[in-house]
């Protein structure tokens, strides 16, 4: 069943002689539970249909269909709502908000949705990213992993569709690249979550249901992959 | 070009916004300052200007002979002798000789004036003339002038004051100019990183912001130096004509040829020299602060890194999580959070503190001011004496016919009082009112009619008003007086005997001596400015004959009164004018009375007309006092007083919210990413601009608390003052008028300015924010 429907994207900057087609003429398919690696050299176009995909940008053409609703079709108000419910971003840089810490930072979707954060997910959830003990922590005093950790947490407390994560482990060594993955592969399988991953790290995408490969805004291979022998690789 | 100058070039011009707020900074600060400055040289000037044009002389002498007068104009020092007055006086064999009124103009350096002053006295051989009434020594215009050696411990202690305030202000001003770049700087740290990896030294990377400062200051020096001076004179202006020349002088000409807007180059070389260090240690400040980071701490911005927050906040409870937020993110620097909500407090109090107190003192001093009367609160605008003089009959009348006739004055009352004895030897004073007296009598709160004046007049008796009991008869329906009548004695029969043999008479109370005011061409010849009353010169000893008779007097009803000033234990009486006429006349003699008069103006525009009413009059009344005039110039000072502290405060307040408008457009800006980041989980353009309105309310409404608690303890502090060094009937005026909380209406609406601006600071650039894409910003490096 298919979770997201990319149809024709395109996203062009700049005009006439400047023009730059980030994107072009990109569809695509995700099914619900499915765990793909994006991946391409730089300027290829990967984290602007991240960011397409995750409601952050607008594209100059095409449909994103989440769960059949046209993402591009709603006013500001509620682009910001399906961001805050229907998916959850990790960056490079984790993004958390220096003054909450990392339980506040966790939970601060669910906030400004209006809603009451699940302590019991919440503990759950910090159990799961091995922060209990970090959970009053501010985002200054907590590790690079810890913090990417607490992106994580942010991105799956409200359950949403889809996880779009651009080079989750880009900032991060090898051990912490290693745990974090591994957290994601985790959260995918355990709680059946979609999620899309951009990455330059070829290990990485091995362990993705999926790779799609990307050059000049366009799609130049996409390919299935069996996660469990990268794994045991 | 060196690299340096180079960058500072590129950044001012590359950095518009931060380039403009720190000149606004320093222009504002200059500005502020220029104008202290040129106000105070001004204020000082004006000061010397009138005290010339009254009294024009360091020295005044009078009974000069013609011989002291050349040796004067030849003594050391002396720099102008002016006589401005010719006449005779006589001596004991009768002789008269030419005499003077000089005004000497002194050089400065005489060193102290007492012993300059016996010196001179000594030279011109006038060695009496010291402590004799027959010198005035202006002091004012001495210290003006610098021209002893007390004026100069005069100004010492006047520049030392005025010099503390300034420093003050300074320092203030510094912290001005510091946020400014400060704040400049704070978004420059990762470029400053960038040049520390390259292989800037951290002296190039200070000189940098050095040279830029300085290029700043190149501009917003003179500019502010030159906006000072406008907006001085500006200032200068407003005061001149907000009554002050209506009230001090007697035409615009007269005051335009006398006041002048002072600009003094030594005090705007000061501001320049101020402005430009303050400038360069700013700089040079957060040069050193910017280098004390190693280069990959600037680059990675963790000299930002926040390692504390406050996990509960009233705003939080208040606002829910927006407020928490706002909360959080205003104290993400909290030297800067206190120093503009600091700065913001003092401008908001200070404006809603300022008028109130200002009225707080001008009722006050209008309160003070009417308590001054005899039988009661003195609202007149004029009041004066009819004296009686020797050898004419005792006649207030013609003087209140005047009075009743003049077109522009309406409400004349008078009273006069003679003393009196009871047989049990009590002091008494008779005051015999007409009706408007008796009537005022009667205005205060605490004391009520016994009845109307006409039943009063019909009753034929006497009110006791205050006094000593054992005057009056154990029913209080009568006193017992012992009335003296005196009868002058004639000149003819005084020549008789030597003035020791009428001592020892008056002594042995074979006869008695009382006052009174000879006729002479000066009496009464007063202008506005001069009080010639108790003159010796005018003052007669009246030896008169007296016999005391007994009498029993019906008294109408016994009061007390607060209000009334009665310092002795004298039985007060109050008796209608027409009793003295009908009945009581025949009881005093020649004895000495005096008629208080009290008048009013038909309106505020007929002064002019009063005055001279008065001038052609003058042989009628003396003992004038204008309280027209003297509470017109109290408002007038009260009310320039109010121009320049309303000026001020608005200067100050400029400078608050300048520093508001760069905290929070900077706190916005910096936080570019971090917002773009809320928006990428959710956060909507209602949330954050919610969000952002809070932040801003919290600078106004911590301000605005902390304003209102300062005003309530300045108000009540003007209480205390005034109870202790005022009169009771003044405090109570002021309690009245001005409660504690009376200056919370103008704090709320200062504070309601205040956040517009803020909000103007903080919507503006997040509305620019918004325009660039969600992606382009969360790529901002914070």
């Amino acid at each position: 069943m298919e979770l997201l429907k990319i149809d024709h994207l395109c996203k062009i900057y700049g005009k006439g002689e400047n023009e730059v087609r980030a994107l072009d003429d990109v569809s695509f398919t995700v099914p619900k539970g499915q765990m793909l690696a994006v991946i391409g050299p730089s300027g290829s176009g990967k984290s602007t249909l991240l960011h397409i995909l995750g409601g952050v940008d607008r594209p100059t053409s095409g449909t994103v269909l989440l769960d059949g609703q046209d993402v591009y079709k709603q006013n500001n108000k509620n682009l910001a709502i399906f961001r805050r419910r229907q998916v959850g971003l990790i960056y490079q840089f984790y993004n958390l908000i220096p003054v909450l810490n990392a339980e506040e930072n966790i939970t601060l979707p669910m906030i400004m949705d209006g809603r009451k954060p699940d302590q019991k997910q919440l503990d759950d959830l910090l159990k799961l990213l091995e922060l209990s003990d970090r959970r009053k922590h501010l985002p200054s005093q907590l590790s690079g992993g810890q913090q990417q950790r607490v992106s994580i947490g942010r991105a799956l407390f409200t359950s949403p569709g889809v996880i779009l994560a651009d080079e989750p482990t880009g900032n991060l060594d090898s051990k912490n690249s290693a745990e974090i993955i591994a957290l994601l592969r985790k959260s995918n399988r355990e709680f059946n979550q979609t999620m899309i991953i951009i990455t330059h790290d070829e290990n990485i995408a091995l362990q993705c249901d999926r790779i799609i490969s990307f050059s000049d805004g366009k799609i130049v291979s996409d390919t299935m992959n069996t996660p469990a022998a990268a794994e045991e690789a | 070009m060196q690299f340096e100058s180079l960058l500072a070039r590129r950044y001012i011009k590359t950095q518009k916004r931060h380039s403009l707020l720190t000149v606004c900074s320093i222009i504002a600060a200059l500005a502020m300052m220029t104008v202290l400055m040129t106000c105070f040289t001004t204020l000082t000037s004006c000061m010397a200007s009138r005290e010339r044009d009254v009294r024009p002389y360091h020295i005044q002498m009078i009974d000069v002979p013609d011989a002291a007068v050349d040796k004067l104009k030849s003594y050391s020092h002396v720099k102008e002798v002016k006589v401005i007055a010719d006449y005779e006086i006589e001596d004991e064999n009768g002789s008269k000789t030419p005499v003077h009124t000089v005004n000497v103009t002194l050089e400065k350096g005489i060193g102290d004036i007492a012993s300059y002053y016996n010196k001179m006295c000594e030279a011109i051989g006038h060695d009496d003339f010291y402590g004799y009434g027959r010198v005035n020594i202006n002091r004012t215009l001495m210290d003006y002038d610098r021209i002893d050696e007390d004026a100069d411990f005069h100004a010492v202690i006047s520049y030392a004051g005025y010099a503390i305030y300034l420093i003050i202000l300074a320092l203030i001003l510094r912290l001005v100019i510091d946020t400014a770049f400060e704040v400049s700087s704070k978004e420059r740290e990762r470029q400053f990183g960038v040049l520390q990896s390259v292989g800037a030294t951290p002296n190039q990377i200070r000189g940098i912001i050095v040279r830029e400062g300085l290029l700043l200051s190149v501009i917003g020096v003179p500019v502010g130096i030159g906006l000072g001076l406008l907006l001085g004179y500006g200032l200068f202006r407003v005061i001149l004509y907000s009554g002050i020349i209506d009230a001090f002088f007697t035409s615009e000409e007269k005051a335009l040829s006398l006041l002048h807007y002072e600009i003094q180059p030594v005090p705007l070389i000061i501001c320049a020299a101020v402005g430009f260090i303050w400038v360069f240690l700013s700089a040079l400040g957060t040069g050193t602060r910017v280098i004390r980071m190693t280069p990959i701490q600037a680059i990675s911005n963790r000299s930002n890194t926040i390692k504390k927050v406050k996990k509960h906040s009233v705003f939080g409870l208040l606002f829910g999580w927006e407020g928490k937020l706002a909360s959080r993110n205003a104290r993400r620097q909290p030297k800067r959070f206190i120093v503009t909500v600091l700065s913001l407090t003092l401008s908001i109090a200070m404006f809603g503190m300022f008028s109130v107190l200002v009225d707080n003192f001008t009722k006050a001093l209008e309160s003070t001011i009417v308590v001054f009367d005899y039988i009661g609160p003195m609202n007149y605008d004029f009041s004066f004496a009819r004296m009686e003089y020797v050898g004419e009959p005792f006649g207030y009348q013609e003087g209140y016919r005047l009075l009743e006739e003049s077109p522009v004055l309406t409400d004349t009352d008078f009273y006069f009082r003679t003393s009196s004895k009871t047989v049990n030897d009590e002091g008494v004073q008779i005051l015999y009112v007409n009706e408007h007296a008796w009537n005022r009598l009667f205005s205060a709160d605490d004391l009520e009619a016994p009845m109307t004046y006409a039943e009063f007049e019909k009753a034929g008796g006497y009110v006791a008003i205050n006094g000593s009991e054992n005057a009056l008869s154990a029913d209080k329906q009568s006193a017992q007086l012992r009335t003296r009548c005196l009868t002058a004695i004639p000149e003819e029969e005084l020549a008789k005997y030597t003035e020791d043999e009428l001592q020892e008479m008056v002594e042995n109370d074979t006869i008695t001596r009382t006052g009174g005011y000879k006729r002479t061409d000066s009496v009464g010849s007063f202008d506005l400015s001069d009080d010639e009353t108790g003159n010796e010169d005018i003052f007669a000893k009246v030896y008169c004959n007296y016999t005391e008779t007994d009498r029993t007097v019906k008294i109408l009803s016994c009061l007390k009164s607060d209000n009334i000033l009665t310092n002795n234990m004298a039985l007060n009486l109050v008796a209608p004018v027409s009793k003295y006429e009908n009945e009581d006349q025949a009881w005093f003699g020649d004895m000495g009375k005096t008629v208080m008069m009290s008048t009013r103006l038909v309106s505020d525009d007929d002064y002019q007309a009063a005055v001279q009413f008065f001038k052609t009059n003058s042989r009628e009344f003396t003992n004038y006092e204008d309280h027209f005039s003297m509470m017109r110039q109290i408002r007038s000072v009260l009310g320039a007083i109010k121009i320049g502290g309303t000026f001020f405060i608005i200067m100050f307040a400029v400078i608050a919210i300048i520093n508001m408008v760069n905290i929070v457009s900077t706190g916005i800006l910096n936080r570019k990413s971090e917002l773009a980041s809320m928006q990428c989980v959710g956060m909507t353009d209602g949330q954050l601009y919610g969000m952002t309105i809070i932040e801003c309310a919290q600078f106004v409404i911590i301000a605005c608390v902390a304003a209102i608690v300062l005003c309530a303890l300045a108000t009540w502090g003007t209480h205390v003052f005034l109870h202790d060094v005022l009169t009771l009937e003044a405090e109570e005026v002021v309690r009245g008028n001005v409660g504690i909380f009376s200056s919370v209406p103008r704090i709320l609406l200062a504070t309601g300015a205040a956040f517009v601006a803020a909000l103007a600071a903080s919507v503006f650039p997040l509305r620019r924010m918004q325009r660039e894409t969600l992606v382009d910003r969360i790529r901002t490096v914070e």
